[in-house]
């Protein structure tokens, strides 16, 4: 391998270190035993202890695993659904503003997606809760695995469908035994991050909730205002640790997803 | 014995009659009619884009005919999806599925079938003789090289003892040693399974050695339905001629024909040819006339004898190991092929480039038709 040059380490050092520097920060006063965040006291994991005894984050936490999970599934069979729709239909009249349009959430601003949802949910009377913010999550989710899955489609030999339908399967049949195993890790990659982006909104949530649904995003917010506490430092550190597995088991998915479609 | 399609008591297999398909403003077939019978093995030959594989995926219930109709076994097979046709595919690019190991695809359609479990293991055990793969039964699709998935693909199209088995291009992803090898494969396992074929092939030697009959197409038509000797020997027209081997074709005007043979007076030599005619000719019709290369013979001094002769001078000579091609041009410019055996090792100086030599061909070498 040929060796950088000092330019290309010293700016993906700096790079590096702005991108982390924050987040490692982080991390370490998590680990500090003084009751104020900027003051360094010594090693403990005193504040993990305490947030398990938090009933208000224990209660967000179950929120937001229960909207994360919700608002996945409904994506992925949305988004799977509507993948199939633009790969599958043909030159259907109205395909461009179609496609152009299921992708437009990923460029929308989240502001504008949650308040035009917080007035739609007004309008038809839908009382805000767990069931508002699940609807939400998966409208925004479901344009991320559409991507996703519409990338393996597009590389799919349809003669593989034909094959099944050759050898006796009906449609339903040939979907479920050949088509579906072939793109499930671009399926499942797709639901991980629809799950990991449900996890960590704050803006679309905030409008879209009520009362009685209080998402783990939104009590960290609401807590900082009141100054930061060690505790969340523990929270976001916990955070940080799911976010990243779950990216790294969607990539690592995909990865062979893509292998496997070379294969073909 | 009798072949089946000159037997007026037999029974077709395949009935396609007038079928027309048309994709939006595309016309792909153009009333085709064909009849196939069982146990045979049939090509259907053209460039790409003639309708062939169109063809084929109608008689699969891949698309349905615009108008016409297609008689599988008896069965009118409009509306029959391809689940429900004994009929079974092997596609061009296989189509093995990659989740599924090489006994699983075979036993793929099986599962769908009425059979035991035990039935299943058998039947995959048989088929994985018969193509010889009983080693890589467990394998993967993609751990496998291109000549061991196209037998996968013919071992899984096979498995459900199909009445007819529609391939297409089914060797057009091998190189060319293995495509010759693997084509007496297809005619040993044809012939030992006693399933009908109907090929895809764009490829006329392949279409030669394989096919107990061969259609023709172009253009959404059927220029010739016949067997490879008649099909070479006897084509019905120029394009038929030209897409099956090199061919001299020769330019005139017919002046006399009894049916059984006929002249014509060749227009850039001022000469009288005979030849055999290959469709009805009136006298005073244009016509052409067409020699294979191999059928013309070289010779230094005139061959009196021969009634088609003419003079020209050696161009060049493409020496190929068993055959030389040797290129002559004609006093009025043209170039004229002929194709001969080196039966003797060549001597240098035995036809050499610019030499004045003579041409000739019997009058069954030359078959005469219209334009």
């Amino acid at each position: 391998m040929k060796r950088m040059s000092p330019f290309n380490v010293v700016s993906l050092t700096v790079g590096f270190a702005f991108l982390y520097l924050p987040i490692l920060l982080l991390v370490i006063y998590s680990f500090n035993a003084s009751q104020l965040v900027t003051v360094w006291a010594g090693f403990s994991t005193r504040w993990y202890g305490e947030l398990l005894q938090n009933e208000a984050f224990l209660d967000a936490a179950w929120v937001t695993l229960k909207v994360g999970l919700l608002s996945s599934v409904v994506a992925t069979m949305l988004g799977t659904m509507a993948a199939f729709a633009l790969a599958r239909g043909g030159r259907f009249r109205g395909r461009t503003l179609f496609s152009g349009m299921v992708y437009a959430p990923i460029v929308m601003p989240e502001i504008i997606t949650g308040l035009s949802l917080l007035l739609l949910f007004i309008s038809l009377g839908v009382p805000r809760g767990v069931f508002t913010v699940v609807l939400a999550h998966a409208t925004f989710s479901m344009c991320f695995v559409c991507v996703v899955v519409s990338a393996r489609l597009s590389t799919f030999d349809r003669s593989l469908e034909e094959a099944a339908l050759d050898l006796g399967c009906t449609p339903w049949d040939a979907f479920r035994s050949v088509t579906l195993p072939i793109i499930a890790p671009a399926v499942i990659a797709g639901w991980l991050l629809a799950f990991t982006l449900s996890l960590d909104d704050l803006v679309i949530a905030s409008f879209t909730t009520g009362p009685s649904a209080t998402t783990l995003p939104i009590k960290v917010y609401s807590s900082i205002r009141l100054g930061v506490s060690p505790e969340i430092n523990a929270l976001s550190t916990l955070i940080i640790g799911l976010v990243t597995v779950g990216i790294l088991v969607a990539s690592v998915v995909n990865k062979g997803a893509l292998l496997g479609a070379r294969n073909t | 014995m009798t072949s089946p399609w000159e037997d007026s008591n037999a029974t077709p297999l395949i009935r396609i009659d007038k079928v027309t398909k048309r994709f939006g403003g595309v016309t792909a077939l153009d009333g085709v009619t064909l009849d196939i019978y069982p146990g045979e093995f049939f090509a259907l030959l053209g460039p790409s884009g003639c309708g062939k594989t169109t063809l084929l995926r109608l008689l699969g219930g891949f698309e349905e005919a615009t108008g016409g109709h297609v008689h599988i076994d008896g069965r009118d097979m409009a509306g029959v999806p391809p689940n429900e046709r004994a009929v079974n595919m092997m596609f061009q690019s296989y189509a093995l599925f990659p989740h599924l190991t090489v006994a699983g695809n075979i036993a793929f359609g099986l599962k769908r079938s009425a059979l035991t479990k035990s039935a299943i293991a058998a039947r995959v055990d048989e088929m994985l003789r018969l193509v010889q793969l009983e080693d890589l039964a467990k394998r993967k699709p993609h751990q496998l090289s291109g000549g061991q998935r196209q037998r996968v693909a013919l071992a899984r199209a096979l498995a459900k003892a199909p009445k007819l088995l529609l391939l297409d291009e089914p060797l057009g992803a091998l190189d060319k040693k293995l495509r010759q090898q693997t084509q007496f494969e297809l005619m040993n396992i044809q012939a030992k399974t006693n399933t009908t074929f109907v090929i895809v092939t764009h490829d006329k030697d392949e279409a030669m050695t394989m096919a107990s009959r061969i259609a023709v197409m172009d253009n959404g038509r059927i220029l010739q339905v016949d067997t490879p000797e008649r099909i070479y020997q006897s084509p019905k027209s120029i394009a038929v001629a030209s897409f099956i081997g090199d061919t001299n074709i020769l330019e005139g005007i017919c002046n006399w024909s009894d049916g059984e043979s006929a002249t014509f007076d060749w227009t850039s030599q001022s000469r009288d040819m005979t030849g055999i005619p290959g469709n009805a000719l009136a006298v005073g019709e244009r016509c052409r006339c067409v020699v294979r290369p191999e059928q013309v013979v070289i010779t230094f001094d005139e061959p009196t004898d021969m009634p088609n002769r003419v003079q020209g001078i050696v161009e060049d000579i493409a020496y190929l190991g068993n055959v030389s091609t040797y290129h002559v041009r004609l006093n009025d410019g043209s170039v004229f092929t002929s194709q001969s055996m080196n039966r003797q090792p060549l001597s240098p100086d035995a036809l050499g480039v610019n030499r004045s030599v003579w041409l000739s061909w019997p009058e069954s070498a030359a078959r005469i038709l219209r334009p």
